[in-house]
């Protein structure tokens, strides 16, 4: 769904990337450590096939971020990114996409152990949630829907497992015992909230934390997320969500996987948290080769079970692609995606509903 | 008669020739690691040096942060070197960097090894890396694990030098 999310938001995420601009100029001719500038873009294009209800194909210039790095001294920055999403419009009779600030905060380095981050940020859970929409650093085009989608929490009710977006603090801080490496993340803020798409509830704390260790030789890296806070589906049911990843790589060989588990407490008929939790799991598998650095064909497996104690509640989603690197900052995707949906009817029956998916895009990092 | 005496040139001039270029590749194969004169550090591990050039270090030892320059020339040998990885691959993991909002900057990236030098010798916090035969005083060159680029054991060599040392 499109929408626009205000004059006011987007004045004030302009205004925030140009004062930030301005800033960094003053610095330039002061002498200090210089701002830098950096950004990405992507156009989609999408069709669906063996299915009726889907238009056959549709065009969508799906991101333009501007990142903007302020350092005030060695050891304080700060980071803006201004999200440019759907191509947005704004006039008296037109209104579409989105403008929002992405990520936006004041960072204060101890030491590598040790850095402190303040404002709105994506919150650190899984390998791509913090690189969401940077699409050019990934070989697919649309993330892996298991963990990373929106998935049916209630009726009519969709929402990503756990927050995208996360307005507090955050701790992070590498660490090196002898050849292993540490990376750690903890973080508090407002949680996302009840609401769908929310992201900055004021009644809500979310708390979250990420780990990934990579061993001597650096090939394989492993990693844990995890998210919780107290309003998942209404105010007052707890949420939870548990993430594992692996990456590995070998010379031209890439291999990943992910798993993540959901728990959302339920209501009880009177819309007061019952105790008991509906569970999601989903995970996904990928692997991928790259011939002379610039032609990856890529296949992934995704699986996610909405509701573990109802079997059958589940979708699949197999995908193969190939991702052509036209420049180390230019990339050629292509993707079909086929896709086998079960779904649950009235009494014990389901439907299962398959269909095809044809996902291109051109991605450009600046 | 031209043909000759091209014929003859070039048998003259050819060990000549090969030797040079032997030789050069002997001095030119090694890559120093250079600083501020100023900086206290005289040694790096080539571990942390790889930390170093993937963005994960921020700063040196002493607690001075650092600011990467890249001899862009060497920076293929360079990075395969420390990094384990191809230029096209160090180039999308610093994309990555930055995207995630990782601390780091990305090396300031210089055409040539004079503008590096420039650079390091006036900028307090660089850290660069130069063809051995480049160095000057206006620089200082870090050793690697306690050796020095006029050691054998050097770990920073490129694959010419490897050929030579084979013949």
């Amino acid at each position: 769904m499109i929408s626009l999310n205000g004059t006011s938001r987007i004045v004030k995420g302009g205004a925030v990337f140009f004062a930030l601009l301005l800033a960094g100029e003053a610095a330039i001719s002061a002498g200090r450590p210089r701002f830098k500038t950096y950004g990405f873009f992507d156009m989609e294009v999408q069709a669906s096939f063996d299915r009726e209800d889907s238009d056959p194909w549709t065009f969508n210039q799906h991101h333009l971020n501007f990142i903007a790095i302020y350092p005030l001294s060695h050891n304080y920055r700060i980071f803006s990114e201004v999200e440019y999403e759907h191509g947005p419009t704004l006039s008296r009779n037109e209104s579409s996409g989105k403008i929002y600030l992405a990520k936006g905060f004041l960072e204060y380095k101890h030491s590598d152990a040790l850095r402190l981050r303040m404002g709105k940020f994506l919150s650190p859970f899984g390998i791509y949630n913090e690189r969401h929409d940077a699409t050019p650093t990934f070989i697919f085009t649309k993330l892996p829907y298991s963990v990373y989608g929106k998935h049916p929490l209630a009726s009519g009710y969709k929402d990503r497992l756990f927050s995208k977006f996360t307005t507090g603090v955050q701790l992070v801080g590498n660490i090196y015992p002898g050849s292993w490496e540490l990376r750690y993340q903890l973080y508090a803020g407002n949680g996302r909230g009840a609401a769908p798409g929310g992201s900055d509830d004021n009644s809500n704390k979310g708390l979250g934390g990420r780990l990934v260790i990579t061993p001597p030789g650096g090939r394989l890296r492993l990693g844990a997320s995890f998210y919780a806070d107290k309003h998942g589906l209404d105010y007052g049911t707890l949420q939870r969500s548990l993430g594992l990843d692996a990456e590995f790589d070998a010379g031209n060989y890439h291999m990943e996987f992910e798993l993540l588990r959901h728990h959302a407490e339920q209501l009880d008929s009177l819309n007061r948290p019952n105790g008991r939790y509906k569970v999601h799991l989903g995970y996904y598998l990928l692997g991928a080769y790259t011939f002379l650095e610039k032609i990856t064909p890529f296949f992934r497996y995704d699986y996610i079970d909405h509701d573990t104690d109802e079997p059958g509640a589940a979708e699949i989603i197999g995908i193969v692609g190939l991702n052509i690197s036209l420049t180390t900052r230019v990339y050629l995707k292509n993707e079909i995606h086929f896709i086998r949906a079960t779904k649950s009817l009235s009494g014990a029956s389901k439907t299962t509903d398959r269909y095809g998916m044809y996902v291109g895009s051109i991605a450009a990092a600046f | 008669m031209i043909l000759q005496t091209a014929k003859k040139t070039v048998r003259t001039l050819l060990p000549g020739v090969l030797l040079l270029v032997l030789s050069g590749s002997m001095v030119l194969a090694k890559t120093a690691v250079v600083v501020h004169c100023d900086n206290p550090i005289d040694d790096i591990s080539l571990g942390e040096l790889k930390r170093v050039y993937l963005g994960k270090s921020t700063s040196f030892v002493t607690g001075r942060p650092i600011v990467l320059a890249e001899n862009n020339p060497l920076a293929a040998v360079f990075y395969e070197n420390v990094a384990e990885m191809s230029l096209k691959r160090f180039r999308k993991y610093w994309m990555k960097v930055v995207f995630e909002g990782q601390y780091a900057t990305p090396p300031v990236v210089f055409e040539h090894s004079s503008d590096l030098k420039e650079f390091v010798g006036r900028q307090e916090f660089a850290i660069g890396f130069l063809d051995f035969a480049d160095v000057d005083s206006t620089v200082k060159v870090l050793t690697i694990d306690g050796i020095s680029p006029e050691s054998p054991e050097y770990p920073l060599k490129d694959e010419a030098e490897e050929e030579v040392d084979k013949e």
